[in-house]
């Protein structure tokens, strides 16, 4: 087991920089979950990690050891791909004991792990299969069984959910986490699915075109989002984010924008700079409807009912909007609809830089 | 009630079967009878023409006065003794040196008759042969018939004319004339069967219905049984009337023969002394074989050879030795052969009785055959199936329509020549004869152990595994090593290497073959050049068996390691790369990733490659023939270039075939034997 850290780490393919200036500190043991849009670098970095990728600049620790110029073989991970990547001409066995096996582990050792391993997995019964005789949930199974037994000091997924079906999905990451809680291996987790990177991370790093967002625990991002990116890619639905000028009305900070106006919080007045663009971001889940004194109106174009709640989906002049209303609400599509925002819960961002009022850009980030 | 009428309906078959036996039988006597009707009256009057030419020629060529006269009363007997045999004659010149009515010997033409003056254009013209036949023979010593006819049969009213030439040793002596009348035998098709078959169709249709299936099955197979046995075995015999007639004619010579005395003072067959060497008996018995003639269409049976000169020329006398002919392998024991400078007549009458045998046996196969069909037909339509087969045909007559190109062309390109080839491998071929020989062939093959012949077959076999080995071996492991860099994404310029390294594959591979041949030549090889450049001493390549064997090795290693190449290059494109990589993060190095990654995974692809390069390694024609031709001394060849030299050099047709069907039984086993081990075929069916 050990710790990873990354230090200004970057990666050029020719002139396309696709990771920037990452830094991070994973501690010995944590969970880490990499998440971003496609195409991010969530992959390269994790594969930089794993050695299958030169680090064109910056230093990868592994433990105390700078591995940059080790070979995947000597780094001690053990990693579980997207595709599974399991050897198709091999039992599941075969496929599970192939790392000891290089590495010429005692026969009585290989066994006992393995079956182990196949023990927690559930996979004894399938240790005489071929992968080709096998479920996706299974065959992803199998591809986690071949990372335990190596006991490695890094684990490293990339996107090990995506071809499973929700159900299976849901079942897995249940599973995944129980195993990380039971073997406490460092482990960095790639995912698109900020679902997944909320409920199995300790921290999750949210990544956008090659650079690190926000590092930070899954709450600490959806309560205090750095920039408008993280406000929008964590929670879902997604936070409303309008466009707002920030004015004094008669000594009283407001904002204003198209068919809305809301006074400043003062949690949030000491923030405030000379920037008067400003952009306003409120959750669905923190507006509701309101008899009087809304303090916006919107149009509704459609409900989703989720039993527990309804998704009303609708514009504020012209502004894309969604609100979780209660689930017995009046509204109809094609009506209007007063909505209040909980002025405590609501985050004003910088128009120009996308970052949240009174925050630093993240280190590394341009 | 349906059950009723589904019952009557399957009453046809048996009447099908039937009249398809009858019609075959009909269809075989007929053609048979015809083509034989034809062929015999023009051989017989052939083979009496002839028989006359060699008369006058052994009285023309006697020192003494014993043959004198002998022609004239031979061609005088003729008419009356041979039932149609109109007119004989002997001209030489302008004059009749012999003819059947003895006013005319020693008359000239009556060269104001058109029919005179045929006559006289017609015997110049064979004269003319005769000369030009002597040239083209002392231009090509090797030459094995005369090229030009020296008879000549044309019809006339009611019957033919044949004219022979009377010559020895090129010398022109006479021509001889037989002019018949109409087949002294008339031709009856067996109508007999046919009735049979509609009797037993009427009878089947009236009380078939009352039997229960099983049964009724029965019965109707008995019924064709019977049917094919019976019209088999009287088949033959209606045919027989045609060699009865034949015989006849025969047995009119002889007695023509005997009558001009012939017989008795025929000189002994070839050596004067042999002859005093018998007893009084086997004298006798000599003598009664020499049944004039009835040898000949046996000879050319079903090929009118005697028309164009070449039955008197059969048989060449072997160097150095002009007076003692080898027989044809194959001519029945008891044949007799007169000879004359190197050629040979052969009469016999053993070889009468082996000819009706063979036809027999011929016409009974045919027979046979159809009632095979027959019973075929009353099974499956009995049972069902044909009903079901043509349904079939009915229902996807689109399918069948677009397949039946190429089932046509299956069919007569692959099926056919397949099976002609082991049918071909069971008969014994001399000259244009094809006999039976059962196992005679593979016997012959198989259970010679005289390794040290060249041409031995475990000899041959032994080579051929060796070159089969060695090749299909260097193909992959060459192709494989290429097909790892090729694959490598790193190496620049991959498009042009490939392209460079499948060329030798799209060269045809005689090409390569004649080039790589000629870069071994001894004097002028590349190869040599370059191994004298290099301080070595050059080779004789072709002198002795390794060198020789290389230089097969090389070019066909040359030509086939593109394919293998290939083949691994797809499948290493097919292997995704992340197994690769999961294997590094496993702990693999690059030649773990090769050898536990890379190479299981190409052995689906790989292997069939294999089975499908060493068959066509095993059967690598061009490359032995081409390159090495066999040198030194056919210890190169392999089985298949064997099998050719059997067929087209050493003129056995059905030893190559009976090789050949070995050859393709060794693969046939080769491949169901690897299939089964790897299960290669199996994704095909997955
Ligand atoms: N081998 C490569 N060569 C060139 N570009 C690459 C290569 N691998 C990835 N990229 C690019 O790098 C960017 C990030 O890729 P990746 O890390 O796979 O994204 P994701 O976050 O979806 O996993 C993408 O734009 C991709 O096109
Ligand atoms: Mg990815």
């Amino acid at each position: 087991m050990a710790s990873v850290t990354l230090t200004d780490v970057s990666k050029r393919f020719g002139d396309n920089t696709v990771v920037k200036n990452v830094f991070l500190d994973i501690a010995d043991g944590e969970f880490v979950v990499l998440v971003g849009p496609s195409g991010c670098g969530k992959s390269t970095t994790l594969r930089m990690i794993a050695g299958l990728e030169d680090i064109t600049e910056g230093e990868l620790k592994i433990g105390e050891r700078v591995v940059n110029d080790m070979t995947p073989r000597d780094r001690d991970v053990a990693m579980v791909f997207q595709s599974y990547a399991l050897y198709p001409h091999m039992t599941v066995y075969d496929n599970i004991s192939f790392g000891l096996r290089l590495r010429k582990m005692p026969k009585p050792e290989i066994d006992k792990r393995v079956r182990d391993a196949a023990q927690k997995l559930g996979l004894t019964e399938l240790l005489d299969r071929k992968p080709k005789a096998m479920s996706g949930g299974q065959r992803q199974r199998v591809a986690m069984g071949r990372a335990i037994v190596r006991q490695p000091a890094v684990f490293l997924f990339d996107e090990p959910l995506s071809n499973l079906d929700a159900k299976l999905r849901v079942q897995m990451r249940a599973e995944i986490a129980r195993m990380h809680r039971r073997e406490g291996v460092t482990t960095v987790y790639v995912t698109h699915d900020q679902i997944e990177a909320m409920t199995l991370a300790d921290r999750i790093v949210v990544m956008n075109f090659g650079v690190v967002q926000q590092v930070g625990a899954p709450l600490e991002l959806y309560r205090e989002p750095a920039n408008t990116f993280v406000a929008g890619f964590i929670g879902s639905p997604s936070m409303n984010l309008f466009d707002v000028d920030l004015r004094a009305t008669g000594g009283e900070p407001t904002v204003t924008g198209k068919g809305l106006s809301v006074p400043v919080p003062e949690r949030l007045r000491p923030h405030l700079g000379d920037q008067t663009k400003l952009v306003l971001g409120v959750r669905p889940e923190h507006l509701s409807e309101a008899v009087d004194g809304p303090h916006m109106t919107a149009r509704v174009d459609m409900l989703e009912p989720l039993g527990a709640e309804v998704h009303a989906l609708g514009d504020v002049e012209g502004q894309p909007i969604v609100a979780s209303l209660e689930p017995d609400t009046a509204v109809r599509v094609g009506g209007p609809v007063g909505l209040r925002m909980d002025l405590d819960q609501i985050h004003l961002f910088d128009r120009e830089t996308g970052l949240a009022l009174g925050r630093q850009a993240h280190r590394g980030a341009a | 009630m349906s059950g009723q009428a589904s019952g009557r309906r399957g009453l046809v078959w048996l009447p099908v079967a039937a009249l398809i036996i009858a019609g075959g039988f009909l269809a075989v006597a007929w053609s048979q009878g015809v083509a034989d009707g034809e062929a015999y009256q023009a051989r017989r009057a052939a083979t009496i023409a002839r028989g006359v030419a060699w008369v006058h020629v052994q009285e023309a060529m006697r020192v003494d006065d014993a043959g004198e006269g002998q022609t004239q009363r031979f061609v005088e007997a003729l008419p009356e003794k041979v039932p149609g045999v109109r007119e004989a004659l002997v001209l030489k010149g302008v004059n009749y040196k012999a003819h059947s009515d003895a006013a005319l010997v020693e008359q000239r033409l009556d060269v104001d008759s058109l029919a005179a003056k045929a006559l006289y254009d017609d015997a110049r013209r064979l004269k003319a042969n005769v000369d030009k036949n002597a040239e083209e023979r002392a231009r090509n010593p090797a030459l094995g018939y005369d090229p030009y006819p020296e008879v000549q049969i044309i019809p006339v009213e009611g019957g033919l004319q044949a004219l022979a030439v009377a010559e020895d040793a090129g010398k022109y002596i006479g021509t001889a004339r037989i002019t018949t009348g109409p087949a002294p035998y008339r031709f009856e098709l067996p109508w007999l069967v046919l009735l049979v078959a509609l009797g037993l169709s009427a009878l089947w249709l009236i009380v078939g219905g009352r039997l229960p299936t099983r049964p009724r099955i029965a019965v109707g197979v008995l019924a064709l049984a019977g049917l094919t046995v019976a019209g088999s075995v009287t088949l033959p015999g209606w045919r027989n009337d045609l060699r009865r007639a034949q015989a006849d004619g025969q047995a009119g010579t002889l007695a023509a023969l005997d009558e001009a005395g012939l017989l008795a003072a025929q000189a002994p067959p070839w050596d004067p002394e042999e002859w005093a060497d018998l007893d009084e008996d086997e004298q006798q018995e000599e003598t009664a074989r020499i049944e004039a003639n009835a040898l000949m269409p046996y000879l050319d049976r079903g090929l009118n050879g005697a028309l164009e000169g070449r039955l008197v020329t059969i048989a060449r006398a072997n160097e150095g030795d002009d007076t003692r002919l080898e027989p044809p392998a194959g001519l029945p024991a008891g044949a007799l052969m007169f000879a004359a400078e190197g050629r040979a007549v052969y009469f016999s009458g053993a070889a009468f009785d082996a000819a009706v045998v063979t036809d027999e046996a011929d016409v009974r196969l045919w027979g046979i055959g159809f009632g095979v069909i027959g019973l075929l037909i009353l099974l499956l339509g009995e049972l069902g199936q044909l009903r079901r087969m043509g349904r079939a045909a009915v229902d996807h007559r689109g399918a069948y329509g677009y397949l039946s190109p190429a089932i046509v062309g299956m069919v007569v390109l692959v099926f056919i020549p397949v099976v002609y080839g082991i049918v071909l491998g069971f008969t014994q071929r001399t000259y244009n004869i094809i006999e039976f020989a059962g196992l005679t062939n593979y016997i012959e093959i198989l259970t010679d152990f005289d390794l040290g012949d060249p041409t031995n077959f475990y000899f041959k076999l032994g080579v051929t595994l060796m070159w089969t080995i060695l090749n299909v071996g260097l193909h992959v492991s060459i192709g494989l090593f290429l097909a790892v860099l090729l694959n490598d994404q790193m190496l620049k310029a991959r498009g042009i290497y490939r392209v460079i390294l499948i060329v030798p594959w799209a060269i045809p591979n005689y090409i390569t073959a004649l080039i790589w041949k000629g870069m071994f030549n001894k004097q002028f090889g590349a190869v040599n050049a370059f191994i004298e450049m290099m301080g070595g001493e050059s080779l004789s390549w072709f002198q002795s068996f390794w060198p020789a064997f290389s230089t097969n090795l090389i070019t066909n290693t040359w030509l086939g390691f593109p394919f293998m190449m290939v083949v691994c290059l797809g499948a290493l494109q097919s292997i995704p790369s992340d197994l690769y990589e999961a294997a590094w993060v496993d702990g693999a190095d690059r030649w773990q990733r090769f050898r536990r990654i890379t190479l299981p995974l190409l052995m689906p692809a790989l292997v069939p490659a294999v089975i499908v390069g060493a068959v066509w390694t095993f059967n690598m024609f061009n490359i032995i023939y081409l390159v090495s031709g066999g040198a030194p001394n056919g210890a190169t060849d392999i089985l298949i270039t064997d099998a050719y030299r059997w067929a087209f050099e050493r003129d056995r047709y059905g030893y190559a075939a009976a090789y050949s069907t070995i050859i393709f039984l060794i693969l046939l086993g080769f491949t169901l034997i690897t299939n089964r081990i790897t299960g290669a075929t199996k994704g095909a069916f997955e």
